[in-house]
């Protein structure tokens, strides 16, 4: 269980993200929506213990993520917003050395990358350096490493972002399995049909702060309407005030 | 963190390695000072050393028959002048011309000083040499006319002279010859200095300009193994080259012709061992503190100009060294760098360093590669150069 508790973070007098609760459980999918700068990075960012928060707590699994973050980022896979891969090296390569910081074994490692590779399709270009990859391969890359190491919590900052229609489809179903394996997955991402068609529940942030969270249907009665992009922008781009569903 | 520091070294060396680009213009700078060397080894020497022959027009060599004999046995050969001396000279078809005028004989035999011209370029110094060996004949052959006249006139020579300087030589050859050779020993740093710069850029601000740093950190290692591990991968790499390099410039150096200076210059395998033991601390603190600077750049493109500012470390060392030679005496231990330098300087001069003042200096390059070490790591703590 990830649970982010009033959690406040400010950078230089600038409130970034502003008294933020969730809780998202093992087996669900939960989405972490927002427009741009509305803090969605930043709260990922606590989560996997890269940025402290300047208030509040964030809990995994009981722990502490300030004060245990190797721990925590142990049980964790992450995608973060932008970052790159090592051109110089071989997708597998990249991959493994993901892997090996995890501390995984080399035939654990080795049948984990076999089994992505497949998943994602990247057969052909496993063990091809990664300069001049396409957009949508250096993400099945960045997500294979996220995924290697087999984590508990899966974190992943706008996963489809720029990907084509195949590979979009081989992230959501990797996201299904994930959920099937009762794993924890958050992310973020702009595109609401996505959304609609993966997340169990959903909390929509609008400057730093979370304007409403739960269920979709609930999202979308609270909101009165049918679509649930008239709901996110109903709360995204609302003025701040917190709603429960 | 063992096994995560070999991790990090590991995959950084093998994206070293393949950074065909980086690596070959890490090791071309002491290949090119290795040749450097050499050739301006083989200039000094060339300056230095008269050549074997020397022709010396002299017009009028009638007038002054003894002379012209004395010349003959000093090994110079006399040929006829040219007809405008001044303008053989000009275009450097001779290096000195004699004129013996024709009253010389007169004047000689009336015991007056006789008049001599020699013409020459000053401002070429290839002809120094040349030059003084003729003057040193002429001057030679004077005094001893001089002291047969005053022999002749019942005086003790001898009188003549008041203060008679004995050259005597303490130095060893070796130090003669590094006094030839005097860049050798910066040189020698300046290649432990900037032979890690594009790999410390790289993996330290390339990584930062990525925005790959971001990836790596939430992995479960903390910041001080990150910078540790590069740090390792950036000293094995800039070690490789450095010794190489340093080899190089070794066997350009034993290779170069001293021994017709009369120097005897030994620089054997041991030298060669001693030479990287002694700089290991110097490369340590090197890797620190551009590995510290290029955290701190944004661009790798200001890594490269900021760890070129780097390499002036040596420099100041270097050029105090070249400049108060000697013995390293015990404060110079303290300062890192100097300290390195200056046993450099003592271990080509063919002289033992002590084990005390290896350690000193050894222990005052760590200490503050340790410094530049934890201000890396306190530095990639901050959330600021994480998220950026």
């Amino acid at each position: 269980m990830i649970e982010v508790k009033q959690v406040n973070k400010v950078f230089n007098k600038v409130v970034a993200v502003k008294n933020v609760s969730f809780s998202a459980a093992r087996g669900e999918i939960f989405g972490l929506l927002g427009p741009n700068g509305a803090g969605k990075t930043t709260t990922l960012r606590m989560i996997y213990g890269l940025c402290k928060p300047t208030q509040g707590e964030l809990l995994v699994d009981d722990l502490n993520v300030a004060n245990n973050t190797q721990q925590v980022q142990k049980r964790m896979g992450v995608l973060p917003d932008g970052g790159s891969l090592y051109t110089r090296l071989t997708a597998r390569e990249n991959i493994r050395y993901f892997g090996e910081m995890q501390g995984m074994s080399r035939a654990a490692m080795r049948s984990s990358i076999d089994k992505l590779s497949t998943i994602l399709d990247m057969e052909s270009i496993i063990d091809r350096r990664t300069a001049g990859f396409s957009q949508g391969e250096r993400m099945k890359v960045k997500l294979a490493r996220a995924l290697v190491h087999n984590p508990d919590y899966v974190l992943l900052d706008e996963p489809t972002n720029g990907l084509d229609v195949l590979t979009t489809r081989a992230v959501r179903d990797l996201l299904a399995n994930l959920k099937a394996e009762g794993k924890c997955v958050i992310f973020s991402s702009h595109l609401m049909h996505e959304v609609a068609n993966l997340c169990d529940r959903v909390a929509i942030v609008a400057h730093g702060e979370v304007s409403i969270q739960g269920k979709l249907n609930e999202v979308m009665q609270s909101a009165n309407t049918e679509n649930f992009e008239d709901a996110f922008v109903h709360y995204a781009y609302a003025r701040p005030e917190q709603h429960e569903a | 963190m063992l096994k995560l520091l070999n991790v990090i070294a590991k995959k950084e060396i093998i994206d070293a390695l393949r950074d065909s680009k980086s690596l070959a213009s890490a090791l071309l700078m002491p290949m090119v000072t290795a040749i450097a060397l050499f050739g301006s080894i083989n200039l000094a020497v060339s300056l230095q050393t008269p050549s074997d022959s020397i022709k010396l027009p002299i017009a009028g060599s009638k007038n002054a028959q003894p002379l012209i004999e004395r010349f003959a046995e000093a090994g110079i050969e006399v040929v006829p002048a040219p007809e405008n001396p001044e303008q053989a000279i000009i275009d450097q078809q001779w290096d000195a011309v004699v004129i013996i005028p024709e009253d010389f004989a007169d004047e000689f035999r009336q015991q007056k000083p006789a008049q001599i011209e020699l013409l020459s370029d000053h401002s070429r110094t290839a002809a120094m040499s040349k030059i003084m060996k003729i003057r040193a004949v002429i001057e030679q052959w004077s005094a001893e006319i001089g002291a047969l006249r005053l022999i002749n006139r019942n005086v003790d020579p001898t009188i003549f002279r008041v203060v008679q300087v004995q050259n005597i030589n303490v130095t060893s050859d070796q130090r003669v010859a590094l006094k030839i050779i005097g860049g050798l020993p910066l040189v020698i740093m300046l290649t432990v200095f900037s032979v890690g710069i594009g790999m410390a850029s790289d993996l330290a601000a390339g990584e930062r300009e990525r925005r790959s740093l971001e990836s790596l950190l939430i992995n479960p290692i903390t910041p001080t193994t990150a910078f540790i591990g590069k740090a390792l991968a950036t000293f094995a790499v800039a070690f490789v080259i450095s010794t190489i390099g340093i080899g190089l410039q070794l066997i350009a150096v034993n290779q170069a012709p001293l021994a017709e200076l009369g120097i005897r210059l030994s620089m054997g395998f041991g030298t060669f061992i001693l030479v990287i033991l002694l700089v290991l601390p110097s490369l340590v603190l090197a890797t620190a503190v551009q590995l510290f600077v290029s955290f701190i750049a944004r661009s790798f493109k200001d890594a490269q100009a900021y760890n070129v500012l780097v390499v002036m470390i040596p420099m100041v060392p270097g050029m105090f060294l070249m400049f108060n030679s000697g013995a390293s005496e015990f404060w110079q231990m303290l300062v890192p760098i100097l300290g390195t330098s200056a046993l450099l300087n003592d271990l080509l001069s063919g002289e033992t360093p002590s084990l005390l003042f290896v350690l000193l200096a050894g222990l005052s390059a760590i200490l503050a590669a340790v410094i530049f070490g934890l201000m890396g790591i306190s530095f990639l703590k901050r959330e600021k150069t994480i998220l950026q």
